[in-house]
């Protein structure tokens, strides 16, 4: 009763006009970012924000939503057409994907792929509108210690399940957290680290960040490699699967569904890894997993659903906990504060109608991509026949303007470039990141809560550990990076992210 | 020993305690406070240290396993130097010549960073993403931005 109530709640917010319009823009400009393999939707969705700063907070939300998701689906008709991921999670569809396209049968996999990521999406945006409120529920009654506790598993988890070195994965992390400090103290009010430069003391802009380490580090690292041609020849041919190609995969879409969706609430989880973990799956339960590589259609229908659930379920940490489990949603979270949204538990029964909306909206750009998107995809490709050199010095122009209109001064452009050049060495050193983006956003709240937890607990740092679930979960977060560093986990992860 | 000092281990570790340390120095300027009441300095005094000792573990992992640590990549001078310059001139040029003239500038350096170039293709490129910007962020999504040089 209530959860049909709560939809019916969020359609009629997502289904206003001006709500449906953002959607289209955000996950149509996803498809194209998404299809283009020199450009991520953390850049995209950064270069927009201050864009977005006029909208109501709903409408914002739910056209940053929409490149994220839109993203999914583009990077994967790059992989299925041209064998060039567009984005990484779309990495395993090039395997079978493109193998069918290299059929003939270029257009089914690209139907099958819409398909499964509609039904996952479905089935995502079920799991987040069951699970969030009940999650919800519990977290409001979490105090500072838990938080901190809860803030710890999540960055932990989120380094030890992401593909880099441990150890300089973790430097990074705390190397985010500090450069999160930077600005006014929040309890005495004086300046850290600002070197007297007054733009600076309400703290870095995530978008300066965000733009910096991803944007145009993406930026270098592409001008690096040498332009590659692009021969679009593929014929996309039939669109529509028979129905006896719909009955073989719809298994794989299925438990790639909940597969996704479970892997995708997890922190540090997300889409790349639910696509691969499916595949695994697809492979194992398959009969004659001979055929994968080769063009078996589970193998692209599985992970393509995967990821998209996962892309789904991966708001839950953020709109519950108020504690983002990856980079994109770090980038949703600045766009809820600079909108004046707290994320947490209290997002749910405070603002219903924006939770409800997003949730409600993600549905609907689902349904946008299968109807509108598919039937254009011929033409989308065509844009990948603008070579890098003309195209890099749009989206760095782009950048330069989203980087202006944050604060309107340019103070935020130097700053950016400070950040890429960082970026840039830490990239060439191997370090990843992401890590540093998430500890970013979270350092702020993370040094809150642990100063108001130990203040109540009157310095006793051993009293945190006497409440149960700040124990247990701060014994999680060290369990979890012991096992990280142990060397045969280190085999095993260096196995599961070998085709990373 | 060369390949100790260029493994990536051995760098990303140095480069740690380089930051690491920064943020202890200025944090030790800052009242550090009891673990009751944290003052300022406390948190950040704290990760700064831990930064360092991660530093640490790197570069004496790139000492005792010199094998594992892969080498340090190549790095290109040239599309940074290029691409960060040609932002630079933006935010140079965008308040006395508005975003017309330094959207121009702008592609012009920043085509430099490719490793080819055609100037009709970069002169058709810079006046049309120019107008471009200029119509969709300054017109229609209203960014305050001057568009034209000072005084004109």
């Amino acid at each position: 009763m209530d959860f049909a109530s709560n939809i019916a709640l969020g359609m009629s917010v997502a289904i206003t006009p001006w709500n449906i319009f953002y959607c289209f823009v955000g996950v149509t400009l996803g498809t194209l970012i998404g299809i283009l393999p020199g450009i991520g939707p953390l850049a995209t969705m950064a270069m927009l924000l201050p864009a977005t700063y006029a909208l109501e907070p709903t409408s914002a939300l739910i056209m940053l939503a929409g490149i994220y998701y839109g993203a999914q689906y583009g990077g994967s008709t790059s992989a299925i057409l041209l064998r060039l991921p567009g984005e990484s999670s779309a990495v395993v569809a090039t395997l079978d994907g493109y193998a069918m396209a290299q059929k003939g049968k270029a257009g089914v996999a690209l139907a099958i792929a819409a398909i499964g990521s509609l039904i996952a999406g479905t089935l995502g945006t079920f799991v987040l509108a069951a699970f969030a409120p009940a999650l919800a529920k519990l977290a409001i009654t979490f105090g500072a210690a838990e938080y901190f506790a809860l803030m710890v598993v999540g960055l932990v988890a989120a380094i030890v399940l992401s593909s880099g070195p441990i150890l300089k994965s973790l430097g990074m992390l705390m190397l985010g957290l500090l450069f999160g400090l930077v600005g006014a103290d929040i309890n005495s009010g004086i300046d850290r680290f600002t070197f007297g430069i007054p733009e600076l003391s309400g703290g870095v802009s995530f978008v300066v960040v965000a733009l910096g380490l991803f944007g145009i580090t993406e930026i270098l690292s592409n001008l690096e490699a040498r332009e590659k041609r692009i021969l679009v020849s593929a014929k996309i041919g039939r669109l529509m699967p028979r129905w006896s190609e719909l009955r073989q995969v719809m298994p794989a879409i299925l438990r790639g569904s909940g597969l996704g969706s479970l892997l995708g609430i997890l922190p540090g989880g997300g889409v790349t890894m639910a696509a691969f973990a499916s595949y695994t799956m697809e492979k194992r339960v398959a009969a004659d997993p001979d055929r994968f590589g080769k063009g078996a259609p589970e193998g692209l229908a599985g992970p393509e659903s995967a990821n998209n659930a996962a892309a789904q379920t991966s708001f839950i940490p953020l709109l519950t906990l108020g504690i983002p489990s990856n980079g994109i949603m770090a980038m949703m979270m600045s766009a809820m504060l600079i909108h004046n949204v707290q994320p947490g538990p209290q997002i749910i029964t405070g603002a219903p109608t924006l939770f409800w909306g997003l949730v409600a909206s993600m549905w609907i750009g689902n349904l946008i991509l299968v109807i509108l998107n598919l039937p254009m995809i011929g033409m989308w490709v065509r844009l990948l026949l603008v070579p890098y050199r003309l195209l890099f010095p749009a989206i760095l122009l782009f950048c330069c303007i989203g980087l202006y209109s944050v604060q309107n001064n340019t103070t935020d452009i130097y700053l950016a470039v400070i950040c890429a050049a960082i970026g840039y060495v830490f990239y060439k050193l191997r370090c990843d990141p992401v890590p540093f983006l998430l500890a970013f956003i979270i350092g702020p709240m993370l040094e809150e809560n642990f100063r108001r937890a130990t203040l109540l607990s009157r310095g006793d740092f051993g009293a945190l550990l006497t409440r149960p679930l700040t124990a247990s979960l701060l014994l999680l977060a060290v369990a979890l990076l012991v096992l990280a560093i142990l060397p045969k986990i280190r085999r095993t992860r260096k196995v599961a992210f070998q085709e990373d | 020993m060369n390949r100790i000092v260029v493994s990536s281990d051995f760098l990303s570790g140095a480069l740690f305690m380089l930051f690491g340390g920064g943020f202890i120095l200025i944090a030790r300027g800052y009242e550090l406070g009891t673990s009751v009441q944290m003052g300022p300095g406390y948190f950040p005094l704290a990760l700064g240290c831990g930064v360092v000792l991660i530093g640490l573990a790197l570069c004496g992992k790139a000492f005792l396993a010199p094998a594992g640590g892969e080498c340090a990549a190549e790095f290109h001078v040239r599309p940074a130097l290029f691409v960060l310059g040609g932002m630079i001139v933006f935010g140079l040029a965008l308040r006395p010549f508005g975003l017309i003239v330094s959207a121009v500038l702008m592609v012009v350096v920043a085509s430099f960073a490719g490793s080819e170039r055609r100037w009709w293709e970069v002169v058709l490129l810079a006046c049309g993403l120019a107008i471009f910007s200029a119509l969709v962020f300054v017109e229609a999504l209203g960014v305050p931005m001057p568009l034209w040089p000072r005084g004109l």
